[in-house]
């Protein structure tokens, strides 16, 4: 069972303002297979941790385990991992089957069947036609391909993805992660997987880890971060557009906080966060209404809207069936009453962010 | 990963350190304290005897800052001049160019020929600026005959020698200086002087400054032009120290310890030196933030 | 406008020696001090009879010799040295150890030099100023080599290390090819310093079999009777190679002293 397990990984560096703990007692068990998806803020500690697992960087303390061997103190050759990385890395002065073929000419595998590998490697990333190029000659994501096949060569224990399509448009993002999901899954090999990009992590994913600040905030499949946050930070931070937090006061099942009240049947009475996601949220037009209208986005077949209630500035995702109901477009300066949808909403201890 | 790099790889390199830092200052420093000639060093352990005979020496306490001072200027207008230059040559376009490329055969030309070179030039009889200047009007044009003139001459030998590198490195920062910055004061108003002190003077400086203690460096180190053209004369007006020391070991009475004792007294005027400018731009490059 | 008079006239002052040098070459013995920049007369007799004033062969092949194997040497003492100084944390010290042993005037090591290479049989000999060049020469190539190897991306050793090299071998095998443009402008760079020194060589090198061409100039001036326009043309069958080399390699010189300097 080749399981990789992580376990109080800390490191600290020293920079101009001290000494800051980047990563701080990190565990996490990788299930055989299984794609995990480290994503987080910039200065998370995710691509540390993911260097620390490859050998590139050592830790101050814990311990990492691949497939049962503790390699802790090994170096990157002894762990039998394969990485691909957010600028590719290419050797230029190789060809692209040569750069593919060098994991295995180093191991001592004969040059004619490292050859006939990498050539196997190219078909599933789809650049046969570019083998006896160099890399310069070839696109971004042409390069990150190489990359791919590169890692794909050999089967080693792990496959490290350190932010591979952070450096590639939107579109060639979209199309490569699936690509990269598919033959991560083909091949039945563990991966880690780190990316800052929210929607990227939630799509691929077996197991997401939501890392902030050095620590796991939280660890599960991407459907449990989305519908049960375990904190303020995941809620805010997977979901686009943004989870609406509140903090205010819980007051015989309604939740009261600067000029916006909602009901909140069965909820115990206290000072809580209240987290709301923008499509959760109802909107609709009404002269005697709490809100005001501050923004309209129309995005096809969903519209934005910013709503400012009280002192809050909330945002709502509303379809635009429900939108054309209404019989007028909406407008900034719009008067509109803004309630919960109750069994949706999510509340955290306003001291802590924990889900209660 | 960084930290895996093996020293060994460095190992010839440290070997060639020992070779010509640690052992020469060693050997030196026990040169100094006995009476060496050249050759029979280290033969009696005389004190401090060879320092007082460098200082008693007429030529090598003035050497001392005739070389600090020539080092100084020799720096700041290489420096100045080079960054003209390389401004000038950017007017023209990106590349260095084949102007460029010909600025460059100075820093590849042997001092001693160019030595020979300028002495012929000067010569006051039949040298090849004799008869220009009896055009206008300089009989008796000899600024080698004169101790302060031989030292202009030297110094203006080896600042055509040496501009062509500041001018190379100032021509490579100021290929480092944002353009969009440039623009972005142009269009906000401001004069080409204050664009030049606001936008290009911080970005080109720290390498301005290297440049500038490098040549201050390579300044203290003239050797070859003195023994061609002037051997240290007229008197001993350009006998800098580099030369005086050679007289004293490889000429007149070999005396290698005091020559060993001269070295030392010389190395550590030049370490002051370095150091003093090398805070002075570690304040300076600080400020630029 | 203005820039392109100045940058003519900074040619002209650039080229001045040399051109009047080539004069002094062509003209008879008698015309060189006619305290004129150009010869009266033209001839080529003393690029002929320096060859009998001095052992020019001997000079020039020495010259060649101890430069060649002085660029070589330091270049492959200096390379390795450098992916140290550049890779290595706390590497960069070991490059400000170098720099600071090059910026002490070279008078401070020729003197023990000299009795140590004596002591090893190594004076008037070409393989001592080889030696002495090259190791001399070892901190300016490994400043040129250290900002090549900064420019290339660490994660290209990282990748290395990953793919299954030791770091000596992804110095070896995916650094050093990468390097070939930072090692011959430093190969360059050595070559001129060494070929044109005459510190080292004049301390070090003074018999007639061993003498380069700095030493054999420098001792025209002994004689009464000067051969200026031997000496001339000495010097210019020294420096033309040099100056064709030079030009020829411009770009790897430019380009080398740039990335070693602004990094």
């Amino acid at each position: 069972m080749n399981i990789v397990d992580i376990a109080d990984l800390t490191k600290s560096f020293d920079t101009s303002g001290g000494r800051t703990t980047v990563v701080d007692r990190i565990s996490l068990t990788l299930p055989q297979g299984s794609l995990t998806v480290l994503v987080g803020p910039s200065g998370c500690g995710k691509s540390t941790t993911l260097r620390i697992v490859a050998g590139l960087e050592s830790a101050d303390s814990g311990t990492v385990h691949i497939g049962g061997r503790d390699v802790t103190t090994a170096t990157p050759r002894e762990r039998d991992v394969a990485m691909v990385f957010q600028n590719y890395a290419l050797y230029p002065h190789l060809s692209v089957e040569r750069n593919i073929s060098f994991p295995l000419r180093n191991s001592g595998v004969a040059k004619d069947v490292a050859a006939q590998r990498a050539r196997q490697a190219a078909e599933r990333v789809g650049i046969t036609a570019l083998l006896d190029r160099k890399p310069r000659q070839l696109s971004g994501g042409q390069q990150q391909r190489v990359a791919i096949a590169r890692a794909l060569v050999r089967t080693p224990a792990l496959f490290l993805f350190d932010e591979p399509l952070s450096n590639l448009d939107a579109k060639l993002r979209v199309e490569l992660r699936s690509e990269i999901r598919a033959l991560q899954q083909d091949s039945g090999i563990t991966a880690l997987y780190v990316t800052h990009d929210q929607e990227e992590a939630m799509t691929i994913a077996d197991q997401l880890v939501v890392l902030d600040a050095g620590t796991v905030a939280q660890a599960g499949t991407p459907e449990e971060l989305y519908r049960r946050p375990a904190n303020t930070f995941v809620a805010g931070f997977i979901g686009s557009p943004s989870t609406n937090l509140l903090t205010g006061t819980l007051d015989d099942g309604h939740f009261v906080a600067d000029g916006v009240r909602f009901g909140l049947p069965g909820a115990a009475d206290g000072a809580v966060t209240l987290g709301v996601r923008p499509e959760d949220l109802i909107v609709r037009p009404d002269d005697a209404g709490t809100g005001t209208l501050e923004i309209v986005e129309l995005l096809g077949p969903r519209y934005v809207l910013i709503v400012t209630v009280g002192g809050h500035r909330l945002t709502a995702v509303v379809e635009a069936a429900t939108v054309a109901s209404w019989g007028r477009s909406p407008v900034p300066g719009d008067r509109v009453a803004v309630d919960i949808r109750a069994d949706r909403a999510h509340l955290f201890d306003a001291a802590t962010g924990r889900r209660l | 990963m960084t930290r895996r790099v093996p020293l060994w790889l460095a190992a010839p390199a440290i070997a060639g350190l020992l070779l010509f830092l640690v052992y020469p200052t060693v050997y030196l420093v026990a040169l100094a304290l006995t009476r060496s000639s050249l050759a029979h060093p280290l033969r009696v352990f005389t004190g401090v005897e060879n320092f007082q005979k460098a200082f008693a020496a007429p030529a090598f306490a003035p050497s001392l800052g005739k070389s600090t001072l020539f080092a100084i200027v020799v720096a700041v207008v290489t420096t100045l001049l080079g960054l003209g230059l390389a401004m000038l040559l950017r007017h023209r376009g990106a590349g260095f160019g084949v102007a460029g490329a010909l600025l460059l055969l100075p820093l590849v030309t042997a001092p001693v020929l160019v030595g020979v070179a300028w002495k012929l030039l000067l010569a006051p009889v039949g040298g090849g600026l004799a008869g220009i200047a009896a055009a206008l009007g300089l009989g008796g044009f000899n600024p080698l005959g004169s101790g302060v003139g031989a030292l202009i001459v030297l110094g203006l030998i080896h600042i055509w020698q040496w501009t062509p590198f500041a001018a190379l490195i100032a021509f490579a920062a100021l290929g480092v200086v944002r353009p969009e910055l440039v623009e972005s004061a142009r269009v906000d108003g401001a004069s080409p002087w204050r664009t030049f002190t606001v936008v290009t003077w911080p970005a080109i400086a720290p390498s301005l400054l290297a440049v500038a203690t490098l040549e201050l460096v390579i300044g203290y180190k003239v050797f070859d032009t003195i023994v061609v053209i002037t051997s240290g004369g007229p008197g001993f007006a350009t006998a800098l120290s580099p030369f005086v020391i050679y007289q004293t070991g490889l000429r007149g009475s070999f005396d290698m310890g005091t020559a060993a004792a001269q070295t030392l007294v010389f190395a550590a005027v030049v370490g002051v030196v370095a150091t003093a400018v090398t805070t002075v731009r570690a304040r300076m490059v600080r400020a630029e933030g | 406008m203005k820039a392109r008079l100045t940058i003519a006239v900074a040619l002209v002052i650039a080229l001045l020696p040399v051109a009047y040098l080539l004069s002094l070459a062509v003209r008879p013995a008698d015309d060189v001090l006619n305290s004129s920049l150009l010869p009266n007369t033209w001839t080529w007799q003393n690029f002929v009879r320096v060859f009998d004033t001095i052992d020019l062969t001997t000079m020039l092949a020495n010259s060649w010799i101890s430069a060649t194997g002085a660029a070589v040497l330091a270049v492959a003492v200096a390379t390795p040295a450098a992916y140290v100084t550049a890779r290595r944390t706390g590497g960069d010290r070991l490059l400000s150890v170098l720099l600071a042993s090059y910026c002490a005037p070279p008078i401070v090591a020729i003197i023990p030099l000299f009795f140590a290479l004596r002591y090893a049989g190594l004076t008037n000999n070409v393989g001592g100023l080889v030696l002495v060049n090259g190791i001399a020469s070892v901190p300016v190539a490994a400043w040129l080599l250290d900002g090549f190897v900064r420019r290339i991306p660490v994660e290209i050793d990282e990748a290395a290390a990953v793919d299954g090299l030791t770091p000596a071998r992804v110095f070896a095998k995916v650094v050093l090819p990468l390097l070939w443009p930072g090692v011959v402008a430093a190969l360059l760079v050595v070559f001129f310093l060494s070929y044109n020194d005459f510190l080292f060589a004049v301390y070090l090198a003074v018999t007639k079999e061993s003498q380069t061409l700095t030493v054999g100039l420098s001792l025209f001036q002994g004689d009464r009777n000067v051969q200026f326009g031997q000496q001339a043309a000495a010097g210019l069958l020294g420096i033309a190679p040099v100056y064709v080399l030079a030009l020829a390699a411009q770009r790897y010189l430019v380009g080398g002293l740039t990335t070693g300097a602004v990094k």
